[in-house]
């Protein structure tokens, strides 16, 4: 077993020498430093803690008109499900998800959302890519689409664009941009 | 063998050296509350229940820690609120029940027993008024409503009943690192040595406890369903565990020089940080600062899983890995023997599988690299199928590789199998070498059983077998006796030699003493048994010439 035993005489002064004060000030300067980090990854997690509030905001909402868009009296006409729109639809022409994002930014609390990392409205992307560090809280909607019986993978997901059409029963992924660019998925659901 | 090693043996108690649970010895006809208080609280019994008791409180506390954290993670509470709330009515039974027996008890306390209201002394004690307030809030919510938050605050409080543990620890630490340096006092609390007494235990344990939280916080990390709703636990867990581990590393390196053969402020230090258990510390911590400065320039998220390398940090002290590696470097010229055998079939696999199968398969079979892998795959009898040989010619080379394969892999295997059952032999044979020094005088010294009981933990050996050990020392001491040591022997040894020789002069004496000197005489000068000169010695050794 290792023993300092036979150190004990070399040194008669107890108290703590000026070695010992520098060693503690060193000790005091590095808990104080890696406190500081931590605070630094904490304010980093809360943005996206933030980010993961946002999609959960817009998840909920999401949801909700879900459960009432094809009733014909739906509080929100731009996402009204059956309308099916023209082949060559444009972005904000009725039963396209354009119109339902116009719609939802106009009028509803979702259009004061704040990307904590930019201090911007989130923006939708088609993916999040972590070499790109501007999509740090952005979010990303994707439509699954169910695949023939038998096929390896059980849906393929596509990024919903303003031009596609909303007149179905869809089921949804929402994720966020976390601050690594990594997507976080925040829930799928039917829309 | 004879009466007298009989009770040499008997009274060797191997449980007592190897500090073993011993039964604790206390009278059945003692009064109730003394009995209870002897096998509840009293420190000072060896084998009581004392240690128990405190060491589950203590993992109830933590547990309460633990609970009161994930209380605030509306995800993990709310689903699990009527356990979060069993938990809580549980905790507050047990530590009721501990407040009621100590208060119960405090007449039996030598804290208490001399003072005249033994009870009132120990309510109004500190530990008490930690004790009280760890439950209080709970009764008191039943009469007065009170703040969720504050409550849990309050409840935070039963973390300071863990004093009752560290408090005496710190106590015994003091008085053995009376008249040290504060240097040495650092020392032994992060490296063992005769000083750190308790106190370093908890505090390895400590350590020890946060290196597991941090490495289930990695592991859990990558569960996505749990990181959704634990991230900021994480991330706080991460920061605190990288600020006890960054202290444990300075202090580690600061202390390192009251270690025998670290001397030197400098190189001593540098030493240390060299040493593969310090270096490892080192890792455990880079990654988190490596992250917080480099993130921004680099994806550094794999840097994470380098944090699992604070797992081996639970090796340090680990006397199984000590000798592990001990065996590995010793066999190191043998195992590279075998590895170079094992890379030249290796690579003459993948050639001859790249010759055979390349015009048949030349999208598997592309180039000699991509053939390694294959080979690999078969002479270590994974064989995962992917790639496998079609061509006559390469699967009679497969089927004979594959067998040679069992052969050259298993190689390192048994080498380091039986070198590391060698080395536990030969520590063994050395501790028997040890015991056979130690029982010479038929007796154990202090310092004599503390080395038993070390090796003895070191190797672990169970009481039986220190028992066995011990009990064929004691039959080779026997044999010993009974067969003296050979005259070339002793004749090796001068010393021995003289010795010897005194011993012979003094039995011829006895012999002078004991038998009839006339018949000696006639008996030697009869048919000339001794001669002349052989007699005359006789005389001189007699004191007769």
């Amino acid at each position: 077993m290792a023993s300092s035993t036979d150190h004990t005489s070399e040194s008669r002064h107890l108290g703590p020498t000026a070695t010992d004060k520098l060693f503690m000030f060193f000790l005091v300067l590095v808990v104080i430093a890696v406190t500081l980090l931590g605070v630094v990854n904490y304010k980093e997690a809360l943005k996206t803690e933030a980010s993961k509030s946002n999609g959960e905001a817009w998840v909920a909402w999401l949801t909700e008109t879900g459960t009432t868009r094809f009733e014909a009296d739906t509080k929100h006409p731009a996402c009204k499900g059956g309308v099916k729109p023209a082949a060559d639809a444009k972005a904000n022409d009725a039963g396209t998800w354009g119109a339902c994002l116009a719609h939802i930014l106009a009028t509803t609390d979702l259009k004061d959302q704040i990307n904590p990392f930019f201090d911007k409205p989130p923006h939708f992307v088609a993916a999040c890519v972590p070499s790109d560090r501007t999509l740090m809280g952005a979010i990303l909607l994707e439509d699954l689409m169910p695949t023939p019986p038998g096929s390896a993978t059980p849906f393929v997901a596509s990024q919903l664009v303003e031009t596609d059409a909303i007149d179905y029963k869809m089921q949804l992924r929402l994720s966020v941009c976390d601050k690594g660019g990594y997507a976080i998925k925040v829930a799928e659901f039917e829309f | 063998m004879d009466k007298s090693r009989d009770n040499f043996l008997k009274d060797i108690n191997v449980e007592s050296i190897l500090g073993h649970d011993q039964e604790a010895q206390i009278d059945r006809n003692l009064p109730m509350r003394k009995w209870l208080y002897s096998w509840l609280l009293d420190p000072h019994i060896p084998g009581n229940f004392q240690k128990d008791l405190d060491k589950w409180i203590s993992y109830l506390i933590i547990g309460n820690l633990f609970s009161l954290m994930f209380e605030h993670v509306p995800a993990v509470f709310e689903p699990n609120k009527t356990w979060f709330e069993f938990f809580d009515i549980f905790s507050v039974a047990v530590f009721t029940i501990e407040y009621a027996l100590r208060f119960y008890l405090a007449p039996e306390d030598e804290e208490f027993k001399h003072r005249k209201h033994a009870r009132f002394g120990f309510i109004s004690s500190p530990f008490a008024i930690i004790d009280f307030l760890a439950v209080a809030p709970f009764y008191l919510k039943a009469f007065i409503p009170i703040d969720l938050r504050i409550l849990r605050f309050l409840r935070l409080l039963r973390i300071l009943k863990l004093f009752r543990v560290l408090i005496p620890a710190l106590a015994e630490f003091k008085e053995l690192n009376k008249d040290r340096t504060f240097r040495q006092k650092v020392h032994a609390l992060v490296f063992p040595s005769n000083y750190g007494g308790t106190m370093q235990h908890i505090f390895e344990v400590f350590i020890g406890v946060w290196v597991i939280l941090s490495v289930m916080a990695v592991i859990l990390e990558s569960v996505k369903s749990i990181n959704y709703i634990l991230h900021l636990q994480f991330v706080i867990l991460d920061a605190v565990a990288v600020a006890i581990f960054t202290v444990e590393y300075f202090m580690r390196i600061y202390a390192c020089v009251e270690e025998p053969g670290y001397k030197g402020a400098f190189l001593g230090r540098f030493r240390q940080a060299k040493n593969p258990s310090t270096f490892i510390d080192f890792l455990a911590i880079l990654p988190f600062f490596l992250e917080v400065f480099l993130h921004h320039l680099i994806d550094l998220r794999f840097l994470r899983v380098f944090r699992l390398a604070r797992l081996l940090k639970l090796t340090r002290g680990s006397d199984a890995t000590a000798v592990l590696v001990k065996v590995v470097v010793r066999e190191w010229p043998v195992m590279g023997a075998a590895t170079f055998i094992m890379m030249l079939l290796l690579v003459l696999t993948a050639s001859l599988g790249y010759l055979f199968e390349y015009d048949a398969q030349p999208e598997k079979f592309e180039n000699i690299p991509t053939s390694i892998y294959w080979a690999v795959i078969t002479l270590a009898s994974v064989g995962y199928g992917d790639i496998s040989p079609v061509t006559p010619m390469g699967r009679a080379m497969t089927s004979v590789l594959a067998l040679l394969g069992i052969g050259i892999f298993a190689i390192p295997a048994a080498l380091l199998a039986s070198a590391f059952s060698d080395e536990l032999v030969k520590e063994r044979d050395q501790l028997k070498a040890n015991l056979f020094a130690i029982l010479k005088d038929g007796n154990i010294s202090d310092a004599e059983a503390e080395m038993i009981r070390s090796e003895a933990k070191r190797l672990h050996l169970t009481v039986e077998e220190v028992n066995k050990l011990i009990e064929v020392v004691v039959k080779e001491h026997e044999l010993e006796e009974r067969n003296p040591l050979p005259i070339h022997k002793i004749a090796e040894n001068p010393a021995l030699a003289v010795e010897h020789y005194k011993v012979l002069l003094g039995q011829i004496r006895q012999l002078g003493v004991q038998t009839d000197e006339a018949q000696f005489e006639a008996a030697a000068q009869q048919g000339a048994r001794l001669s002349s000169k052989e007699l005359d010695l006789w005389h001189k050794i007699q004191g007769k010439a």
